[in-house]
C-alpha cells in the first residue's frame, strides 16, 4: 500500500505584518490576531513560482530523507497558480529540477484548499493502480500574485508556501476512508476574475460552517469512528474564525486541533501538509483525520491511519 | 419581550462578546460589539434555527435587534 513516508516545506522568508495595515483597514489589532488569525502572510518573492518553490520544499525533504531523482515514479503538483499559465504543467518544471528519469509520471492537479485531500486519493491510487513505488506529491499555490493588496477580505488572509510529501510503499501514514464534496454552484464565491482574487467572505463563512461537520461526521459514522478514536484533527487553516467555529460545531477539544495560521496566512492548500509534518515522527499518535475546504467549492475528508 | 426577540437576543449572546451584558436591542449591533465575523455568524445561526434565508443584499439594513426581529416575524408567521 502506498502511504505517507515524510512531508516537508518551504515557506518564503518575506512577511507582511498585518498589525501595520490596522489603519489602512479600520480593523482592531485584536480583531486580526483573534479572529483573522494572521498576523505575518507570508510572500513569495516575484520570481518564486509554484515551480521552484516546490524545488524549495524538495531541497528541505532531501534534509530529511535519501531520495534518488532516478526513483521518483510519479511528480505532482497541486496548484491553481501554475507557472505560465500551467504550459508546460508545474510538475514537469519539476521533474526537470530534479532530474528526474523519463519513465516518471508528472501531471497538475488544478484545486485549492481541499486539494491536498483530494491530491492523497489520487496520487495514492494512481500509484497503487499502476504498481509505482516512490512519488512526490506537491502543494504550492502562491495566491499573493492574484491577490489584491488593497481587499481587505483577502490581502489579510492568504500567504505563500509550498510543500511535499513523499509517498511510498515504505510510509507510515496511510491515507484511506475518502469523503468528497462539490458545491459548483456557489462558485463565484472565491474566484479570480480579471487576475485578481475576489471572496464572498459570508458565503465562504455559511458554506464552511455548514459543509465541513456534516461531511466529518458523516465520515465517522460510516466507519464506526467515535470523536475520541481520532488523536488529531487537521482542518484547513481558512481563519482563527472559522477554524474556532468548526471545533466548536464539531465539540472537538482545542488541543486536538493543530494551528498554524498566525505566522504565515492561510497557504492553501498548504495548510494542513504544513501542521502534519510535525506530528508524523512524534510517538503516541494512532489516527489523524484531514479536513480540507473552500474554492470550488470544494471539499474533502480523509483519515490517516498509522501503518508503520 | 416575545419568544422570537428574546431567541435572537440568546443567539447574540451565545455568538458575540458583547461590551456589556445587557442588549439594548434598539442599539446596532456594532455598538454593541459584534465584529464582522460575529455578525456573519448570528444570521447563519437564525438561517439555521429559523429555516429563513437571508439575502446578503438585505443583511446591511438588519443591524439592531429590533430590525431582525421585524424582519423575521412575517416570515416565521409569528406575530
Amino acid at each position: 500500500m502506498i502511504s505517507i513516508q515524510a512531508i516537508a516545506s518551504y515557506v518564503p522568508s518575506t512577511r507582511e505584518n498585518n498589525l501595520a495595515k490596522c489603519e489602512k483597514f479600520e480593523m482592531e489589532p485584536d480583531f486580526i490576531l483573534e479572529k483573522i488569525g494572521v498576523e505575518f502572510a507570508s510572500r513569495a518573492a516575484p520570481d518564486e513560482l509554484a515551480s521552484n518553490m516546490s524545488l524549495a520544499a524538495f531541497a528541505e525533504l532531501q534534509k530529511k530523507v535519501s531520495i534518488d531523482p532516478a526513483q521518483i515514479d510519479c511528480i505532482v503538483v497541486c496548484t491553481q497558480n501554475p507557472d505560465n499559465g500551467g504550459l508546460p504543467h508545474v510538475s514537469a518544471k519539476v521533474h526537470g529540477g530534479i532530474k528526474g528519469e523519463d519513465q516518471c509520471a508528472c501531471f497538475d492537479i488544478g484545486l485549492g484548499c481541499s486539494g491536498y485531500v483530494y491530491s492523497l486519493s489520487v496520487v495514492r491510487a494512481f500509484m497503487e493502480a499502476n504498481g509505482l513505488k516512490q512519488g512526490l506529491l506537491f502543494t504550492a499555490d502562491p495566491y499573493s500574485k492574484i491577490v489584491d493588496p488593497d481587499d481587505r477580505n483577502t490581502s489579510l488572509l492568504f500567504g505563500d508556501a509550498a510543500t511535499v510529501t513523499l509517498l511510498s510503499d515504505k510510509g507510515a501514514w496511510l491515507p484511506e476512508l475518502f469523503a468528497f464534496g462539490t458545491r459548483g454552484g456557489g462558485g463565484q464565491y472565491i474566484q479570480k476574475k480579471d487576475g485578481v482574487l475576489e471572496m464572498n467572505g459570508r458565503a465562504v463563512f455559511n458554506f464552511s460552517a455548514t459543509v465541513v461537520p456534516a461531511q466529518i461526521k458523516g465520515l465517522m459514522e460510516r466507519h464506526n469512528l467515535a470523536m475520541e478514536d481520532i488523536d488529531l484533527f487537521f482542518l484547513h487553516q481558512g481563519s482563527r474564525y472559522i477554524v474556532d467555529n468548526l471545533k466548536e460545531r464539531l465539540d472537538i477539544p482545542g488541543e486536538r486541533v493543530p494551528a498554524n495560521l498566525l505566522d504565515q496566512g492561510n497557504t492553501v492548500s498548504s495548510s494542513i501538509p504544513l501542521m502534519l509534518q510535525d506530528y508524523l515522527h512524534q510517538t503516541g499518535y494512532r489516527r489523524f483525520l484531514l479536513a480540507g475546504f473552500g474554492v470550488g467549492l470544494s471539499w474533502a475528508s480523509c483519515i490517516l491511519n498509522r501503518v508503520g | 419581550m416575545s419568544d422570537l426577540k428574546l431567541a435572537v437576543e440568546n443567539i447574540v449572546r451565545s455568538v458575540a462578546i458583547l461590551k456589556t451584558p445587557d442588549i439594548n436591542s434598539t442599539k446596532t449591533l456594532k455598538e454593541l460589539g459584534v465584529d464582522s465575523l460575529e455578525l456573519m455568524n448570528i444570521f447563519l445561526v437564525i438561517a439555521e434555527k429559523y429555516a429563513v434565508d437571508i439575502p446578503d443584499e438585505e443583511i446591511d439594513q438588519l443591524d439592531t435587534i429590533d430590525k431582525i426581529v421585524d424582519y423575521l416575524t412575517p416570515r416565521l408567521g409569528k406575530s
